[in-house]
């Protein structure tokens, strides 16, 4: 289940267009070793951590990642 | 994009977003160190920033959580545009 709050995480300025970090910043979120592919990883092995604090933390650090909050 | 940085309702969602980064950042140290009895007050004291300041800004501007959405008397605004991360606060 997903849910979202209507607000960015942090405040947003761009002052000006440039694709090529925009490039980068996308491959970070998107690619192969970005936070999309790593929130799923935390949401996923959560589910073998024999730890149950350590399961509740990996719950809560997947969430925030899956979704790019500014 | 944000074209102004201090109108009243920009400085409404920023009560918002530093409440609630202090809130995502103590939940998750408290998941690992619940008996921090300072960590423990932290949070429940940013916590109750926190709703304010999303009470504030739904009283204000617009809704944030779903939650609290009132159909009836406001009207379905949540797909309004802009949204926040396409240039809106």
């Amino acid at each position: 289940m997903w849910n979202y709050e209507k607000r960015l995480q942090f405040p947003i300025n761009i002052k000006k267009v440039d694709p090529k970090s925009a490039q980068i910043i996308m491959s970070q979120f998107g690619g192969p070793d970005g936070e999309l592919a790593a929130s799923m990883r935390y949401l996923s092995q959560r589910y073998s951590m024999p730890y149950g604090d350590v399961t509740g933390l990996l719950t809560d650090i997947g969430t925030e990642e899956s979704v790019p909050k500014g | 994009m944000i074209k102004t940085q201090n109108s009243a309702r920009q400085k409404c969602m920023r009560n918002v977003q530093s409440a609630s980064f202090a809130v995502d950042e103590a939940r998750l140290y408290l998941d690992t160190h619940p008996n921090d009895e300072k960590a423990k007050k932290y949070f429940d004291k940013y916590n109750t920033l926190r709703k304010k300041a999303l009470a504030e800004y739904e009283a204000n501007f617009s809704p944030i959580l779903s939650d609290d959405i009132n159909a009836a008397k406001d009207g379905w605004t949540w797909t309004d545009e802009p949204y926040p991360w396409n240039e809106g606060v």
